[in-house]
């Protein structure tokens, strides 16, 4: 049960009363007798908690920056009108709004009520339980109760590099050969067979092609297809420190995401593997265009984990998923701890058999501070900024020199760079 | 209505739920509650202080004062008195009889007598005094132990008969003695040798005048008497002239030729009808209280049940990712780290020039950090139209060591400690001509703050090079 403010006003009334009163004591005895019994008709006549019912409908996910509309139905099987205050409680990350709903449900029928979510994380969101408030007519106490009715919402990814995506398949067609610009596409796999054009270079003519047919035919090529991406997220500690607003790993599922789009396209088989400590989520390769979807499900539970990845690890892992040559590209972060403890040992079983690239993000937070001239302590800061950013240009000299792509770009162009960085490479016929 | 105004008309059509940015709609809820709150205050205030003006009497003299020519000041009843002879003397405490005199005592407020200044009084009585006590209430009437007790009923009508054998009385009246006090005779009181006699209002059960003689001297002249009176209402300037109450007043109050009226002082202590502030509160005061305690439990339970309990989420670490970097300025700021932090400057800026020129980044056959010293100053300076001696010094420190690490080994600091001794020009430049561009001192021999400065103005003068060497 639970009184409401009514009830506290009668007794405060009371006061008043006791006050003038000839016979205080008595009276006050009274007054209170008045506002026990008053709430105790009130709570008889209240309607029932217990023989609500309750249903969900709407949308079990959504991207993060997308309102999840949701509906909650009430059914009163009970005799009475219930007039109840319904509290739908979700995890405050799910962003539930409004918090409590008033609703009067008349015996044996059924009311919706919406619920919006507006979620500030990624990840599965369930809610937490229904509280019932059931005011009696005097609006003096109510029945208090609670339901069940589960649910699952789950926050994918927002993926705000698709507004790249378009670029990046632009340059896609222009490697393909597919649009009408001067120069053939790039790549090394044979595509077929045309009637030659004054200009085309005579080291592509076909001969045996020539001879069959009569007339000069020349090879066309095209980028490789089929190739095999694995997409490698490092979710260890240093994937939870955040730029801008958010965790480097968050930024990491954006690039893979608009990789991953970019390269389905492109007819490769994408994979996905993320691993800290242990693997977390090792998705096979597919060139299947719901591929993009599942990945980004699986995506949306990920977490940064509080402990420090285990490279060796990762690169076992990665050789395992693996069959054949591939374009490997691990997502993590430019610090000596990572690259010279963790990863160098176990890049050389990596290079040996796929190609590598290192995508990091680059803080712009150090760059302003190692621009910070305006007194003597931002003086020393900006040194600890350039000495840290030394350290990663000797880390990306030495990932390079083992043959290693790297990509180090600001949350801006992050997605697009690493987009980029396959384009250059599919392009070159490494992969 | 504003220009954005007219453009979001919706701030009030959409049931003000819509999170409008533009302020035109109805004021938000604090706002309007705040404003609210103001003005219920404020009307309290206010009522407070009318009530306050109206309760309050403007300070003058009190009722009762026979220099008072007030309604409700007893100036007339003195004057009369004067005028038969009677010596009126205002007093605020009971005048030391001497043994043999006898006078008139009125006491206007009994109450806050002490216990032993009544028994006093009743010893006056006895030596033949008369002592007229003015609505003396329980308090007063117990610590006298003369058998008389307040009435628990009102007289039934105003009382104006004296209904009594008193001469006095008989002689007056009627009389609008009144008040809301009345007197009668203890169930079990034992009268103490003396008479009484109960006059007015409803005797035996309420009377308003009591009048009680010392037994063995009946209605001798000579005899004192104590004197109750429900109200003194009927010795006032207004009520004097009405019925009998002159005549009741002359010949109760004029039997001997002195009278003291005697007003105590209010903040005397010990009085026998002082009472506490909680006693002068209403009966139902504490009870009200008690009340206001079951509202506050009330209270407790309306606030205290929740529509639920909060609901528990784990919640990510966060933490900045540039923490660490920001950290460790901090760090070589607290230890004055200038050389450590001189170094970093100068390599960040000598890999930025080194790419921006052209030149390898890191050159060397291991990849040593850093690009080629010569190379590097000589390009530089001749981007820059400075001489190579200057931008070395600049770029390498003092003594241009041959090579500079970001992160310089002890080796390194000591031979630089030791290179620095040797130049002293370098050490004694004021750091006032270093932020004029030139390379600054990097281990200076005065204060931190000093030396600091000069960290300060070589981070100035590295970008300003950089400035130039970018500039084309």
């Amino acid at each position: 049960m639970a009184i409401t403010g009514r009830a506290v006003a009668l007794a405060l009334l009371g006061v008043l009363v006791v006050l003038l009163s000839p016979a205080p004591g008595l009276t006050m005895l009274l007054v209170d007798l008045v506002v026990v019994g008053l709430v105790a008709i009130d709570l008889t006549l209240a309607g029932g908690v217990r023989t609500l019912e309750f249903t969900r409908s709407g949308p079990t996910s959504a991207r993060l920056d997308q309102p999840v509309p949701l509906v909650l139905g009430i059914a009163n099987d009970g005799a009475r009108t219930v007039h109840a205050r319904v509290r739908d409680a979700w995890p405050p990350s799910a962003g539930a709004r409004p918090r409590v709903h008033r609703v009067v449900v008349p015996a044996g029928e059924r009311r919706f009520l919406e619920t919006t979510l507006y979620p500030t994380r990624r990840g599965d969101r369930e809610p937490f339980r229904i509280t019932v408030r059931s005011l009696g007519p005097l609006g003096l106490a109510g029945r208090q109760g609670r339901h069940h009715c589960p649910w699952r919402v789950r926050v994918l990814p927002p993926f705000t590099s698709r507004r790249h995506l378009p670029a990046a398949l632009a340059r896609l067609r222009e490697i393909e050969g597919e649009v009408a610009i001067r120069g053939a596409g790039a790549g090394s796999e044979f595509d077929s067979l045309r009637d030659y054009v004054i200009g085309d270079d005579v080291r592509l003519i076909d001969w045996r092609g020539t001879a069959r047919r009569g007339a000069v035919v020349v090879r066309t090529f095209r980028p490789e297809r089929d190739r095999r991406v694995v997409c490698v997220l490092d979710t260890g500690r240093t994937s939870a420190g955040r730029v801008g607003d958010v965790p480097r790993l968050d930024h990491a599922l954006d690039a893979a995401l608009l990789l991953t789009a970019v390269a389905l396209r492109a007819g490769d088989r994408v994979g996905l593997i993320a691993h800290d400590s242990a693997p977390r989520v090792t998705l096979p390769g597919s060139h299947d265009h719901a591929f993009l979807a599942r990945m980004t499900d699986a995506m949306a539970r990920l977490e940064p984990a509080i402990v420090e990845a285990d490279h060796a690890g990762i690169v076992s892992t990665v050789l395992r998923e693996t069959s054949r040559r591939s374009l490997v590209v691990l997502f993590t972060e430019l610090v000596p701890a990572v690259i010279e403890e963790g990863l160098l040992p176990a890049l050389g079983t990596l290079t040996a058999r796929h190609t590598v690239v290192v995508a990091a993000l680059r803080d712009p937070r150090v760059d302003e501070l190692a621009a910070g001239r305006d007194d003597v302590r931002s003086v020393y800061a900006a040194a600890a900024a350039e000495q840290t950013l030394m350290r990663r240009r000797e880390l990306t000299e030495t990932l390079r020199r083992h043959g290693v792509e790297v990509v180090d770009a600001p949350p801006a162009g992050h997605a697009a760079a690493v987009a980029d960085a396959y384009l250059t490479l599919k392009s070159l016929g490494r992969l | 209505m504003t220009a954005s105004g007219t453009l979001a008309p919706g701030g009030t059509s959409a049931d003000g739920v819509s999170p409008s940015a533009v302020r035109s709609g109805p004021r938000p809820p604090a706002v309007r509650r705040g404003v609210l709150v103001v003005a219920v205050v404020g009307a309290l205030l206010l009522g407070f202080l009318l009530v306050t003006a109206l309760v309050t009497r403007p300070a003058g003299r009190p009722a009762l004062d026979p220099a008072s020519a007030e309604s409700d000041g007893t100036r007339a009843l003195a004057q009369i008195l004067r005028s038969r002879g009677v010596v009126v003397s205002p007093a605020d405490a009971v005048p030391a009889g001497s043994a043999g005199q006898q006078d008139t005592l009125v006491v206007v407020r009994p109450g806050r007598l002490t216990h032993d200044a009544l028994t006093g009084l009743l010893g006056r009585v006895w030596r033949g005094s008369d002592v007229v006590l003015v609505a003396p209430g329980d308090a007063v009437l117990d610590a006298l132990d003369v058998g008389v007790v307040t009435a628990d009923r009102q007289p039934a009508d105003g009382g104006s008969d004296p209904r009594c054998a008193m001469p006095e009385a008989a002689a007056a009246g009627s009389v609008t003695i009144g008040g809301s006090r009345a007197f009668t005779r203890a169930d079990d009181g034992d009268l103490g040798d003396m008479k009484l006699t109960l006059c007015y209002g409803d005797p035996p059960g309420a009377a308003q005048l009591a009048v009680l003689t010392p037994g063995r001297a009946a209605a001798g002249p000579a005899a004192g008497r104590l004197v109750l009176l429900g109200s003194a209402d009927f010795l006032t300037n207004q009520e004097l002239a009405h019925s009998g109450n002159a005549a009741l007043a002359l010949g109760l109050l004029a039997r001997h030729p002195t009278l003291s009226w005697i007003t105590p002082a209010a903040d005397a202590n010990g009085g026998v009808g002082t009472r506490s502030v909680a006693e002068l509160l209403p009966a139902g005061f504490r009870w009200a209280c008690l009340q206001a305690g079951v509202v506050l439990v009330l209270l407790a339970l309306w606030r205290g049940r929740r529509l639920g309990p909060p609901v528990p989420e784990p919640l990510p670490v966060i933490v900045r990712a540039a923490e660490t970097v920001e950290g460790r300025g901090r760090l070589y700021a607290a230890a004055h780290a200038r050389d450590r932090a001189a170094d970093a400057l100068r390599a960040g800026t000598r890999v930025r020039l080194a790419e921006r020129i052209g030149l390898p980044a890191f050159a060397g056959p291991g990849g040593a950090p850093g690009p080629d010293p010569v190379a590097l100053v000589a390009s530089i300076s001749e981007r820059a139209g400075r001489s190579p001696s200057e931008i070395g010094s600049l770029l390498y420190g003092s003594g241009m060591p041959p090579q500079t690490t970001g992160v310089p080994s002890p080796i390194g600091r000591a031979r630089d400690r030791y290179q620095s001794r040797r130049l002293p020009p370098d050490v004694s430049r004021p750091p006032a001509q270093a932020a004029d561009g030139g390379p600054g001192p990097r281990r200076g021999t005065g204060r931190p703050g000093e030396r600091d400065a000069a960290l300060l103005a070589l981070a100035r003068a590295l970008d300003e090079l950089d400035r130039q060497v970018g500039g084309r």
